[in-house]
C-alpha cells in the first residue's frame, strides 16, 4: 500500500508540473493561425504546404502556424479546437467538413474568424450562422466542367459509363453529370455500387459498347480504382476521374484541383482577414485554376491518345501535371 | 488551471452517459459490447435527421433514445442466449449499424449549426451557459441510470452478468432481461450521441469510432484508482459512477495537458497507454481481500 | 402401484454411439421422503445419474418419470422449481460477485428495504450465525463452509420436491462438512423433501440414508434398504 501511495504521488507530481508548464504557454503575442487536420493523409500535407507558402507571400508580418492532427478521433478534435480557442489564436483553419462544423459550433461565442478549407459550406449556410464568421474554400468542381472537358478530348465519344457509390452527396452530382452529358451529346449510363466487393462484380458487368469510364469525387470508388483501371486497359478505353490521387493510383486522367491549391486559396483568404476584411465579406473561393492530372503510362496501357488530352487541356487553359506511378 | 478544468468539463458532459453505458456493459453485464460505437452515431444521426426535418427537438431526442435501445435489443438477439460470444455479436451489430446509420442519415454528415436544438438557446448566449445546460442534461441522464441500477431491475442484471444459468434456474426470463440490459446501455450511448451532436454542431457516421475502447480504458483506469482507496462493496453504485467519472476525467485531463505541452498528438495515444499501464500495475499488487474476477 | 416420486426404467446414457455407455439399463424407484445415497467409485456414473435426473443430460434410451409424468414433458421452469441440486462448486449455486443480502433478494423476489434485511438476518441465522451480520459482504469473501451454508439456505427459500446433492460436503473440512450435513438433514425432514445424495463417505451413507444404491461402471450393482444392519465391510465389498 505504501509503494502504491508513492507511485500515485509520483504520477500526481508529474501531472502537476505538466499543468504548470502547459499553463505557461497560454497567450502568444504573435499572430497565430491554427490549422486542424482531421486525419493523416498526403492530401493534408499538400494543403498545408500550399497554405504556408502562399501566406508568406501574401502577408509580410510573421505568423505562427499551429498545425494539429486529430488522428480521426472526435474527442481529440474537440480538445484541439478548445485549446486553440483558449490560446486566443487569430484564425482557425479547419480542413474538411467535420472539422469545419465542429469549429464553427465551438467558436460561435468567440470573435475568432474561421477559414474553412475543403468543405462544402455554402454562402447560405454561413449567413445562417449567428454571427457569420467564416470564409470558405470549396474543393469540388461541378460535373458540367468535367463533362465539357471530356467532350473536348474526345469529340466523337457518345457513350460513357459513370460508376458511383451510394453516398447521398454523390446523387445530385450524378444527375448533373447526366444532364451535362446530354448537352454535349454524350449518353451517360450510371452504375451504382455500395461496397468494394460490389465494385469488383460491377467491373465485370460494364457494357461492352461503352467508350469510357468516369468517376466523380467519390471516396469509395476511388479506393478501388485499381479494379477499374484494369478494366480500362482490357477494353482500351479511358478511365477518367475527378481527383489527383486516383490518377496516381492508375486512372488515365482527371480534371481536378491540386490539394495544394486549396491551401493557396485558404492563405489568400487568411491574409485578407489579417489585413482587416471581415471573414463573412470574403466571397467563397471556388477552384478556378483547374489542373489536368495525367498518368501517361496508364493512358498508353489502355491505348489512349496522350496528345489529345494535352491539346484539350491547353485549349481550355488548364495546367497539366504528369504522373507515371501505377499506384 | 481553470482553463484545463473547463476543457475537461466540456468533454465530460458529452462523454459521461456513454462511459456509464460502457461501465454497465462491462461490469454488470460482463460483456464487452462494441455496439456502443454504432448506437452513439445512431442517436446522433436520428436526432439530427429528425430535427432538420422540422420535428421538435425534444421528440427527436426521445425517438433517438428509443433507436439506441433497439440497437441494444438487436445485439442481444444476435447473441441468442450466449451462443455467440458477446464481443463478436457486438462487432457484427456495429457493422450492421454502419449501414443503418447511413440509411437513416441519408448522407455521411448532417449539419446542426443552423438548427434549433435543445442546447442552441444556451450556446447562443454563451459557451459557459451552453455547457452548463449540457451538464444538467448529462447529470439527469446519469441520475436516472443510477436509480435504475439501484432497483430490482439492476440487481437482476447483475445476477445475469454473474451467473446466468443460476438466474434461469430461479425462473427469471434471462433472455428478456439480457435484451433490456443491452437496450439500457445502448440508450445511454445514444444519449451521449444526442448531446455530442448538439455541442459540436453535426452528426457524422464516423463520429463513434473508438468511443467504446476509450470508455473501457477510462473505466479500467477509474476502477483501479478507486481500488487504491476503498475496498468496500457497500455503496457499489456510487463506486461505479465514481470510477466512470474519475477515469474519464483522467483521460481527458491527460489529453488536454499533453496537447497544451505541444506534444504531437501522434504520441498521445501511446503516452495514454503508458499511463494506463502504470495504473494497472499499481493495482495488480496483491491486496488484502483480493476478489477473483 | 407404488407411489413413486421418481422412476427410472431401463435408462441408458451414451453421448456417442461408439463410446462406452455412461449409464446402462438403470432401474430405480424413489418414493417420497426417501433419502437415497448413491455410492460408487469415480467414473461409476453417480454424477451423470444426478445430471440426468435434473434434466441437464438427455437420456439415450429408457423412461424417466418424475411424479408420474415424463421428465421431458416438464417445462424448464417447472423442472427447476421441483428439482434442485447442490454440488461442491458453490459458485454454481450463488451469485459470487454480489453480496449475501443481494443474493437473498434475488432468490426471494423481495424488494430492498429494512424489512427484507431483517427477514434475511432472521432467516439465514439458523444456517450459520455469522451470515446475518455479513449481509453486505461479497459472497466471494466467504469461507467454503459459509458459502455452502448460504447456498443451502437460499435453496430452501423455495424448497423443491426433490433435492440432489452431489458430494456437496466433499470440499469442506470435517467439522464444516458434518455441520452442513446435519443442516441438510434437518431441512430435508422439515420440508418433507425427497433426497438423492452421492458421497464417498460410508459413515455418512449409513447415518442418513433410507436406501443405498451402489453404482459400478454405469450399472446398478446393488441396492440396499434398511441400511442399519449393514457393516462397513459389506458395503465396501459391494460398492467399490
Amino acid at each position: 500500500m505504501k509503494n502504491t501511495a508513492i507511485q500515485l504521488f509520483q504520477i500526481l507530481a508529474v501531472f502537476l508540473s505538466a499543468i504548470i508548464i502547459a499553463s505557461c504557454s497560454q497567450h502568444p503575442k504573435t499572430v497565430t493561425i491554427g490549422i486542424i487536420e482531421p486525419l493523416e493523409h498526403k492530401a493534408m500535407n499538400e494543403i498545408v504546404e500550399g497554405f504556408s507558402q502562399t501566406l508568406k507571400k501574401e502577408y509580410k508580418q510573421s505568423v505562427i502556424l499551429d498545425i494539429e492532427n486529430a488522428q480521426n478521433d472526435p474527442n481529440l478534435k474537440h480538445a484541439i479546437i478548445q485549446k486553440m480557442i483558449d490560446q486566443h489564436v487569430t484564425i482557425i483553419a479547419p480542413i474538411g467538413v467535420d472539422a469545419t462544423e465542429m469549429t464553427l459550433s465551438m467558436t460561435r461565442n468567440t470573435s475568432i474568424p474561421v477559414v474553412s478549407l475543403a468543405s462544402d459550406l455554402t454562402d447560405e449556410d454561413r449567413q445562417k450562422l449567428n454571427p457569420c464568421h467564416a470564409a470558405v474554400v470549396h474543393d469540388e468542381i461541378n460535373p458540367e466542367t468535367i463533362i465539357h472537358f471530356i467532350h473536348q478530348v474526345y469529340p466523337s465519344l457518345t457513350k460513357l459509363t459513370l460508376i458511383h457509390s451510394s453516398a447521398n452527396k454523390v446523387f445530385p452530382e450524378v444527375n448533373e453529370a447526366i444532364a451535362a452529358g446530354r448537352l454535349e451529346g454524350i449518353t451517360i449510363q450510371a452504375i451504382m455500387v455500395s461496397s468494394l466487393p460490389e465494385l469488383t462484380t460491377a467491373a465485370t458487368a460494364i457494357p461492352s459498347q461503352t467508350q469510357g469510364l468516369f468517376v466523380l469525387k467519390d471516396s469509395l470508388i476511388v479506393s478501388g480504382i485499381g479494379t477499374l483501371s484494369h478494366v480500362a486497359q482490357q477494353k482500351h478505353i479511358p478511365l477518367i476521374t475527378s481527383d489527383q490521387g486516383s490518377v496516381e493510383d492508375g486512372a488515365g486522367f482527371a480534371l481536378g484541383v491540386p490539394e495544394k491549391q486549396i491551401g493557396v486559396e485558404g492563405a489568400k483568404l487568411s491574409a485578407a482577414i489579417l489585413k482587416g476584411t471581415p471573414a463573412c465579406d470574403l466571397p467563397i473561393a471556388q477552384m478556378k485554376n483547374l489542373t489536368v492530372f495525367m498518368n501517361q503510362k496508364a493512358l498508353s496501357d489502355s491505348q489512349q491518345n496522350i496528345e489529345a488530352v494535352e491539346a484539350a487541356a491547353k485549349k481550355l487553359n488548364y495546367s497539366i501535371e504528369y504522373t507515371n506511378k501505377t499506384g | 488551471m481553470e482553463i484545463l478544468l473547463y476543457s475537461v468539463m466540456t468533454q465530460l458532459v458529452m462523454f459521461m452517459p456513454l462511459a456509464l453505458g460502457v461501465s454497465i456493459s462491462y461490469t454488470v453485464l460482463r460483456a464487452t459490447d462494441m455496439t456502443l460505437d454504432g448506437s452513439f452515431v445512431l442517436g446522433a444521426g436520428v436526432f439530427a435527421k429528425l430535427t432538420t426535418l422540422g420535428i421538435p427537438p425534444f421528440l427527436s431526442a426521445l425517438i433517438a433514445l428509443i433507436s439506441g435501445a433497439m440497437a441494444g435489443i438487436m445485439v442481444s438477439l444476435i447473441q441468442r442466449g450466449g451462443k455467440i460470444d458477446p464481443l463478436l455479436a457486438g462487432i457484427i451489430a456495429a457493422f450492421i449499424l454502419v449501414s443503418i446509420n447511413l440509411i437513416v442519415m441519408g448522407k455521411p454528415n448532417i449539419s446542426l449549426l443552423s438548427s434549433n436544438t435543445l442546447l442552441s438557446f444556451a450556446f447562443n448566449k454563451s459557451d459557459l451557459y451552453g455547457y452548463t445546460i449540457t451538464g444538467l442534461y448529462c447529470i439527469t441522464i446519469c441520475f436516472i441510470a443510477a436509480i435504475l441500477l439501484n432497483s430490482k431491475f439492476g440487481l437482476v442484471l447483475r445476477g445475469l452478468g454473474d451467473n446466468p444459468s443460476l438466474l434461469k434456474r430461479l425462473g427469471k426470463p434471462v433472455e428478456f432481461y439480457r435484451s433490456l440490459g443491452f437496450a439500457f446501455t445502448n440508450a445511454l450511448s445514444a444519449a451521449s450521441g444526442i448531446l455530442t451532436s448538439q455541442v459540436v454542431g453535426y452528426a457524422d457516421t464516423s463520429m463513434g469510432l473508438g468511443m467504446t475502447l476509450t470508455g473501457i480504458g477510462a473505466i479500467i483506469l477509474g476502477q483501479q484508482v478507486l481500488k487504491l482507496f476503498t475496498n468496500t462493496s457497500s455503496i457499489r453504485i456510487l463506486g461505479e459512477l465514481s470510477a466512470c467519472l474519475i477515469g474519464s476525467s483522467i483521460y481527458f485531463a491527460a489529453m488536454n495537458i499533453l496537447l497544451r505541452m505541444n506534444v504531437n498528438p501522434v504520441y498521445l495515444k501511446m503516452i495514454l497507454g503508458f499511463v494506463l499501464i502504470i495504473f494497472l500495475r499499481a493495482a495488480l499488487r496483491p491486496a488484502k481481500n483480493e476478489n477473483p474476477t | 402401484m407404488k407411489n413413486n416420486l421418481l422412476s427410472l426404467q431401463n435408462v441408458s446414457l451414451q453421448f456417442n454411439s461408439k463410446d462406452k455407455k455412461i449409464l446402462s439399463h438403470i432401474n430405480l424407484d424413489i418414493s417420497p421422503k426417501d433419502f437415497c445415497v448413491l455410492l460408487g467409485s469415480n467414473g461409476s456414473g453417480k454424477s451423470s445419474l444426478l445430471k440426468v435426473i435434473e434434466g441437464r443430460y438427455s437420456i439415450s434410451s429408457g423412461k424417466l418419470m418424475f411424479n408420474h409424468k415424463l421428465l421431458s414433458d416438464y417445462s424448464s421452469i417447472e423442472l427447476s422449481s421441483n428439482i434442485k441440486s447442490l454440488t461442491q462448486n458453490t459458485h454454481e449455486s450463488l451469485f459470487t460477485s454480489l453480496s449475501l443480502f443481494e443474493n437473498y433478494l434475488i432468490f426471494s423476489h423481495q424488494k430492498n428495504n429494512k424489512k427484507s434485511l431483517l427477514d434475511y438476518q432472521h432467516y439465514i441465522s439458523p444456517f450459520n450465525v455469522r451470515l446475518g451480520a455479513k449481509a453486505n459482504e461479497l459472497v466471494s469473501n466467504l469461507s467454503g463452509g459459509e458459502k455452502q451454508s448460504l447456498a443451502l439456505g437460499l435453496l430452501f427459500i423455495n424448497p423443491p420436491k426433490l433435492l440432489l446433492l452431489d458430494e456437496h460436503t466433499s470440499a469442506l473440512d470435517p467439522k464444516s462438512a458434518h455441520r452442513i450435513m446435519e443442516l441438510t438433514k434437518t431441512m430435508v425432514v422439515k420440508n418433507n423433501i425427497t433426497c438423492i445424495m452421492t458421497t464417498h463417505d460410508l459413515d455418512e451413507a449409513r447415518l442418513y440414508a433410507t436406501d443405498i444404491v451402489a453404482l459400478k461402471e454405469g450399472k446398478i450393482h446393488h441396492q440396499f434398504k434398511n441400511r442399519a444392519d449393514l457393516s462397513t465391510k459389506e458395503l465396501l465389498e459391494s460398492c467399490f
